[in-house]
């Protein structure tokens, strides 16, 4: 936002919370979060900063860039953030640091930050043919693996209904991890992910019925995979997202369709798998009703990111990944993020329109985004659901925790985001009363 | 759906036993599949448009029923400062603080943000000290949640008014509404503990008892003396206590007639015969004569000051020392209990008693207890001392403290200091002065913890 002129919001103490990577370290940040903590503390437009008197003898210093964020202490912590920028910025979240001139240190630091960036940004364009011819062959040989991942997986897919499902409750789920460890090494992540899904359901309750589900539109992306070249340009792009080929970054920022909007964070959930983190971020375009899913991954103990806090308001504009059901994007452009106290959804029936179109495009997607206007949350065979005046009820996902939810309704119809799946809704964020909380 | 069940038990077959029946499938799907060769291959194709149809086309529930709507609550919510140091408090379990923010908020007309009730209440479940100031706090949506979730029926706890709650509550129930009807309506609450008196178990008669503690008054003298020949030993141990704060009871005089015979002062020395035979023996029955006589009794020995300090023969002096204080806080005898912290500063009925003085003379004896006890003694009196503390407690022990080099039991006082100076003494300038760098680890605790409850008064203010 080069030469913007923008206004220090600070954050919600909220927002500010999220960026703990974990617990621990949020509950150490909030015990830093008195002014009494900190001494020579100070906030501008570009940063805050701060001295904290620690175990030791000298105090620690740390700054905080707020347009990333990114952050500097010279504590030992390998915590990031640790628990001095955060306590730092929960200070400034409650109002508590005074505007002022960033100080000698702090403008060096932010100086040399800048400096880095534009150099990074130089070698990036400075990638030689060679690096190409590199990648080039890299990625046919990943093609070949998948491809041989692929045949096999067919074979063993057709063979397994041939042999039917009976008696695979004792030993399937064992069965399909190896098969999923093959895929692997196939490269084919994606067929893995399912077939580890899979695994996991031989032995419930219905799981017949359910493991053919998941096998079958293994099947149909496995088939898919085979006559790549035959399908549509789109639809090509999702079957091989499916199979787990990434896009670069660089491909989608050039070439990704762009959106420009007022976007409305709907909510954000993170989830640990095969030790990496991964937030899901969903954004609503208010004037376009575009959905927008961001993605962040990060190793555990390291912060994921934190530039779209939910429940704020962005204007941006978004790189979207080439797809049938175009869903993940990239903010290429951005501007500030602002609270947004108030939110505009749909109806139920609008919401399972919507998700049946992109079922229709996309059929391996898993979850996706709903945002619901008076809706109440209510009872239903034993679980909870959020019913709309005429008793039209969406179910929640039985591991939902639904009492914050109930809390805010107090039987008053709110509105709520949330991701739409299988297995119900998972509310993740909802407005009443000029607020907006996080579930 | 017939086609795809038709599906599942093919599957579960084996398409080698079984083939699938196109037949049985809708039209657009038997075309999608005939020209698939392998019969496994046509399940799974087929298959796999079923399950894509079936959950693209998902029904929402209908008819579900509403839930009641919570009466309104009008109540802003705490200011955002507040709120922040609230979600602070849950974070980090500080029960005994939470226990405080709560205490002042339900003092206020604010209330807490919903979404904050389930962590508060969860808190709670663990640590019942916190619902009565949480069901104040929490209004009418607490209520509502407490109805919705079984763990917290606490907070929707029924009206307590009717007297049903006394002949069927729980016993906790009913403790309550005693404490509440013998401060509003004395006699109808009397009247209630006489009238089931003989019906309730000797558990709950001496528990009433205890509730009656803090209500009696000389009206109270029959029924207590009545008590006195209860069938179980607690409740007339509790009778006597409650008896020994009545002054002028029948009762009292009884004991100082009879313990008459027993004491004679012969110059510096008092001269105890221990009484025998009748009922209980020895000093047993000394130790209930002198406890439960009037402490005027003692004057025709001396002043207060002289008698505790006499030499005492014909039983351990322990034992009339031990009576004194008894009576001393049965009776809230001010001198006496001055005289008897004098004579033995470092004794175990000093913390007790100091509760027996008034505020200004509590402070200046705890002052004075400084400098006669050696920093030890004093900071283990810390932990005894009754509370909740007045401001020249706290303000006393404030400056005490301020002066203390560091020591393990001195750093212990600290964490006790903290946590009970009362909310008048939270300006002291240990919780206002900025600490050198060099401060110790517990002092540091001591002004953050000052610090700390400064700031939760002053956002609520």
């Amino acid at each position: 936002m080069g030469g913007q002129v923008v206004t220090a919001v600070p954050w919600t103490a909220e927002r500010v919370a999220g960026l703990a990577p974990d617990p621990a370290s949020e509950k150490a940040g909030r015990a830093l979060a008195t002014p009494a903590k900190w001494s020579g503390a100070g906030a501008s437009e570009e940063a805050v900063w701060g001295f904290c008197q620690g175990s030791g003898k000298k105090p620690y210093q740390t700054c905080v860039e707020l347009a990333e964020p990114a952050f500097r202490c010279s504590c030992p912590s390998r915590k990031f953030p640790c628990k001095h920028a955060l306590g730092l910025l929960m200070v400034w979240a409650a109002r508590q640091l005074d505007t002022a001139e960033p100080p000698e240190w702090v403008h060096t630091w932010l100086a040399e930050r800048a400096d880095r960036a534009q150099r990074a940004e130089k070698r990036a364009e400075a990638a030689s043919p060679k690096d190409e011819e590199a990648a080039a062959r890299r990625a046919g040989e990943r093609a070949a693996r998948v491809e041989g991942g692929v045949a096999e997986l067919k074979v063993w897919l057709t063979d397994r209904v041939g042999a039917g499902f009976a008696g695979f409750e004792r030993s399937g789920g064992e069965e399909l991890r190896t098969v999923a460890a093959r895929m692997v090494d196939a490269q084919a992540s994606g067929l893995a992910g399912g077939l580890r899904r899979a695994a996991g359901i031989v032995g419930r309750r219905d799981w017949p019925e359910a493991l053919l589900g998941e096998l079958s539109l293994l099947y149909l992306l496995a088939d898919a995979a085979t006559r790549l070249d035959t399908l549509p340009g789109p639809l090509a792009e999702t079957v091989r997202t499916r199979l787990g080929f990434s896009v670069e970054t660089a491909r989608v920022l050039d070439s990704g369709e762009r959106v420009s909007d007022e976007w409305l964070i709907t909510g954000a959930a993170d989830e640990e798998n095969d030790r990496l983190l991964t937030r899901r971020t969903w954004l609503r375009g208010r004037l376009t009703g575009r959905d927008a899913l961001v993605l962040s991954f990060a190793p555990p103990g390291r912060p994921l990111d934190a530039s779209l806090p939910p429940g704020h308001l962005l204007t941006a504009e978004l790189a979207f990944y080439p797809g049938a059901a175009p869903l993940r994007a990239l903010v290429a452009e951005r501007g500030i993020p602002l609270p947004a106290p108030a939110a505009e959804g749909g109806s139920i029936a609008d919401a399972l329109a919507a998700y049946a179109r992109a079922m229709a495009a996309d059929p391996w997607l898993e979850r996706w985004p709903v945002l619901l206007s008076e809706v109440t949350p209510a009872e239903h065979a034993g679980g909870w659901c959020l019913s709309e005046k005429d008793g039209t009820a969406l179910p929640l996902v039985p591991y939902a925790f639904p009492w914050s939810l109930l809390a805010m309704s107090a039987g008053k119809p709110l509105t709520v985001a949330g991701e739409w799946s299988q297995s119900g809704l998972r509310p993740l964020m909802c407005w009443q009363d000029d607020r907006a909380v996080r579930l | 759906m017939k086609a795809w069940e038709d599906l599942v038990g093919t599957a579960l077959l084996g398409t080698r036993r079984r083939t699938l029946d196109p037949a049985t499938q809708p039209p657009a799907v038997r075309n999608l599949v005939e020209d698939r060769a392998d019969p496994a291959e046509q399940l799974l194709s087929a298959a796999a448009v079923l399950t894509t149809y079936r959950r693209a086309g998902r029904r929402p529930l209908h008819d579900v029923r509403p839930l009641p709507v919570a009466a309104p609550d009008e109540r802003p919510f705490v200011p955002p400062l507040a709120r922040e140091r609230l979600a602070r408090l849950l974070a980090a379990s500080h029960p005994d603080l939470l226990l405080e923010w709560l205490g002042i908020v339900a003092g206020t007309d604010y209330r807490v943000p919903p979404e904050t009730l389930p962590l508060l209440a969860e808190a709670a479940r663990s640590k019942a000290a916190l619902r009565g100031p949480l069901v104040a706090v929490a209004g009418p949506v607490g209520a509502w949640l407490g109805q919705r979730n079984p763990d917290w029926g606490f907070l929707a706890a029924p009206p307590e008014e009717s007297g049903d709650v006394w002949q069927y509550g729980s016993l906790a129930q009913r403790r309550r509404w005693l404490a509440a009807k013998l401060a509003d309506d004395p006699a109808a609450a009397r009247e209630a503990l006489t009238t089931s008196w003989k019906t309730e178990p000797a558990d709950i008669r001496s528990d009433f008892l205890g509730v009656l503690a803090g209500h009696v008054r000389p009206e109270d003298e029959t029924f207590l003396e009545a008590a006195l020949g209860d069938r179980a030993a607690a409740v007339r141990e509790r009778a006597a206590d409650l008896l020994g704060r009545l002054p002028g009871t029948r009762y009292g005089e009884t004991m100082a007639d009879r313990l008459r015979p027993l004491v004679r002062r012969k110059g510096r020395v008092l001269e105890v015969s221990v009484p025998q035979g009748e009922r209980g023996e020895g000093t047993v029955r000394l130790r209930t004569l002198a406890a439960a006589a009037p402490l005027a009794f003692w004057t025709e020995f001396g002043p207060p000051a002289e008698v505790v300090r006499m030499t005492v023969e014909g039983c351990p002096p322990g034992v009339l020392r031990d009576s004194w204080a008894t009576a001393a806080l049965r009776q809230r005898d001010e001198t006496w209990a001055q005289a008897l912290i004098g004579a033995d500063p470092g004794g175990r009925t000093t913390p007790p008693l100091l509760g027996v003085l008034s505020p200004a003379s509590q402070a200046a004896t705890v002052g004075h207890l400084v400098s006669r006890l050696p920093v030890e003694s004093f900071a283990r009196l810390v932990h005894e001392l009754p509370r909740p503390w007045t401001k020249e407690l706290g303000t006393a022990l404030l400056d005490w403290i301020a002066r203390q080099d560091d020591h393990r039991l001195v750093s212990h006082a600290a964490v006790v200091i903290a946590r009970a100076v009362p909310a008048g003494c939270l300006r002291h300038p240990l919780a206002t002065t900025r600490l050198t760098m060099d401060a110790g680890p517990w002092r540091r605790a001591l002004t953050e913890t000052l610090n700390f409850r400064r700031e939760m008064y002053e956002e609520l203010a």
